[in-house]
């Protein structure tokens, strides 16, 4: 049998769709095609199959369309606990008089691992820390591929996502606007960039103000506020109006939040920076570190327990502590990885 | 695989049959009104950017033919394709005259034709995006893999099924098959903007906050603060912003990536999205021709993430105003 071309695709997530071919030369004849796939990895779709049978884990196919061809797509559909699996699967080409051909393939599937390596026994809390560096953790990124992370921070009761800050700093600086009722006061800005687009921005953020979600920590009695006076047709004009007049604070906050959002490679903070809200009666933080790769599967989260001793003259006064995350990384590159395979199956041989 | 997937699979093979059968269908129907002139399909093509189909017919038509037939040939309209030329290949000049277009037909008249035997008639047609996804399959790596400041992706193209043009399926030509790869950017203006920049930014942003709360006190300590900050910090956040997109722009993205053959680049864009301000990725497009002779085509796109990294830094650096050189006494 010789071969045109073969292929199966260097390296994949999990869920990510894995194209394999051959292409081999016409004269090569055989009665029937097995295509044999280990445990976990399914066959998404065949290309240049006219006929197939399936027994067990074992596809047979009997006809393909223009007969020196076959293309296939493989994919691993469960998260693995591994940073790095190898999967064989098998093609096996019958003659008549029952020789076979074999192929094999081998699918290498990996995924991002995060570890906490560190994080502080305890924080006291004291009228002259600096807040700026209290808390600080260190993560580690092993295995391959891109994350995006989602912090939820908890001081006590419920879970809470913090709301993108870009929104928050919005409403935040709309209704202390209308608070000091100086809707005109402010003067244009002048921006020069995609009027279009920001027009755009500016509908998405009244959107998800009418449908209510709104930052929490923004306070209920303003929120109750603000509204009622957003949902009253007379003011959507100025509403509108209030909107565009913050443009300019939006840009500065989209860019600020775009420089801090992406600490170090391969890491998305899908909220910017993460803060925490120290509140009265505090006694600890509980952060719970969720990720997903770039195919939005979802690994398993890192739960973070910091214990806080408040030595606060005032506890009442609320405040926010940033979080800082130290990143440490040790990364697979699958190219060498597959070099490494290679030199392996030599020294087998 | 269970059966519900071999199922689904040969269900997707049906619906690309049923695609297939149109065409199928329309090039019977093509065959039928051409019958008098043996028609031979020289070329199949199609055209996967514009979505076009083209189809080239060789006919042979001698005079006793021309003289014989009485009926002038038709070809309906509904078959989606249109004549777009007609070339006498003895004499090598244009003869589209010998067609009209009447009433939902194209009508053909071989007596308008000169005293020539063979001609080429090349008819378009429209296809669509469903057909062309059940015709070939594009991948592309989702994630990179990082050696020697080069990020690399794996590429991969096939013809998936072929059946349905069987019958024109050695002079099949699929052109420009395209796949947006897409190149992750985010992380590299992060690292480019200067440190000052983003604290003149932070400062913006809290003289902002103080104004709008109408803290005076507040509002006086950040502007004397706004004043001190370094001069070549002063940018303004919306040429900053322009400056981000023109660096993501295909224009200047195209000096960074590569890709092996038989692929060739395409067209480069930023994809955008409304919820965020500053693109994350740059899609780049990828193209290679299937065919008969080969179904498949793999390879690598490269980016070369380290001079593109050096090279935005250095424009950005280029675009900061620059420090004041004290005058020598």
């Amino acid at each position: 049998m010789k071969l045109i071309s073969e292929y199966i695709a260097p390296w994949a997530l999990s869920n990510e769709e894995i194209p394999i071919h051959l292409v081999w030369d016409p004269s090569f004849e055989y009665k029937s095609i097995q295509v044999e796939t280990p445990e976990g990895i399914t066959v998404k779709d065949f290309f240049n199959v006219d006929s197939i049978e399936k027994r067990g884990s074992r596809l047979t196919i009997n006809a393909l369309k223009t007969p020196n061809y076959l293309g296939f797509l493989v994919s691993s559909q469960k998260v693995h606990q591994k940073p790095h699996i190898r999967k064989e699967i098998k093609v096996q080409f019958i003659s008549s008089d029952n020789e076979k051909h074999s192929h094999s393939f081998v699918a290498n599937i990996y995924r991002p691992f995060l570890t906490l390596i560190e994080k502080p026994k305890k924080v006291i809390l004291s009228d002259d820390s600096n807040l700026r560096n209290l808390v600080s953790i260190s993560l580690k990124l092993q295995g391959f591929g891109r994350i995006r992370t989602r912090f939820e921070i908890s001081t006590g009761g419920e879970f809470r996502t913090r709301a993108e800050p870009l929104y928050r700093e919005v409403v935040r600086r709309m209704i202390s606007s209308l608070k000091l009722d100086e809707t005109s006061s402010e003067e244009k800005k002048d921006i020069e960039i995609d009027a279009i687009r920001l027009q755009a921005i500016a509908k998405e953020f009244i959107g998800k103000m009418k449908k209510g979600e709104f930052p929490l920590d923004v306070g209920k009695e303003d929120l109750k506020d603000f509204q009622r006076w957003m949902s009253d047709e007379k003011n959507q004009t100025q509403l509108a109006d209030l909107v565009s007049r913050h443009l300019e604070s939006i840009l500065i906050d989209s860019l600020l939040f775009y420089l801090e959002k992406y600490p170090t490679d391969d890491v998305e903070l899908a909220q910017g920076k993460p803060v925490t809200l120290i509140e009265r009666a505090t006694r600890g933080i509980r952060i719970k570190i969720h990720y997903w790769d770039s195919l939005e599967n979802e690994y398993e989260p890192i739960d973070v327990l910091i214990p806080i001793e408040d030595n606060r003259a005032d506890k009442k006064t609320r405040i926010e502590i940033p979080i800082n995350i130290r990143w440490k990384k040790e990364l697979i590159n699958p190219l060498a990885e597959a070099s490494k395979c290679q030199t392996q199956e030599l020294k087998r041989h | 695989m269970s059966n519900t997937r071999v199922e689904k699979a040969l269900m997707r093979a049906s619906d690309a049959l049923k695609t297939g059968v149109t065409i199928a269908k329309q090039l019977d129907d093509i065959s039928k009104g051409l019958r008098p002139f043996r028609p031979e399909v020289k070329s199949f093509r199609i055209d996967y950017i514009e979505k076009t189909s083209e189809v080239k017919y060789l006919l042979l038509i001698p005079s006793g033919v021309r003289r014989t037939i009485k009926r002038k040939a038709e070809i309906p309209a509904i078959s989606g394709f249109r004549v777009y030329e007609m070339w006498d290949l003895d004499t090598l000049e244009r003869v589209d005259s010998s067609w009209s277009s009447e009433g939902g037909k194209w009508v053909f008249d071989p007596k308008k034709l000169p005293n020539s035997e063979r001609y080429a008639l090349t008819l378009k047609g429209k296809i669509s995006t469903d057909f062309l996804n059940q015709l070939v399959s594009v991948k592309a790596a989702e994630n990179p893999c990082r050696e020697k400041g080069i990020d690399k992706y794996w590429i991969h193209s096939a013809l998936k099924d072929v059946s349905i043009l069987e019958r024109i399926w050695d002079e099949l030509n699929v052109e420009r098959v395209n796949m947006d790869v897409k190149v992750g950017v985010e992380r590299f203006f992060a690292s480019a903007i200067p440190s000052a920049v983003k604290q003149r930014l932070e400062t913006t942003r809290e003289l902002l906050g103080a104004i709008a709360s109408g803290d005076r006190n507040r509002e006086q300590r950040l502007k004397m603060k706004y004043k001190t900050l370094q001069r070549i910090a002063r940018i303004s956040p919306a040429a900053l912003y322009d400056l981000i997109l023109k660096l993501v722009s295909g224009d200047f993205f195209v000096d960074f990536v590569g890709v092996d053959e038989p692929f060739m680049i395409g067209n480069i864009e930023p994809s955008k999205k409304l919820d965020v301000m500053i693109p994350k990725k740059v899609k780049v497009g990828v193209q290679t021709n299937l065919n008969f002779k080969m179904p498949v085509a793999k390879g690598n796109m490269k980016f070369e993430r380290k001079n593109y990294i050096d090279s935005i830094t250095d424009k950005i650096n280029e675009f900061l105003p620059k420090k004041r050189r004290r005058k020598r006494s």
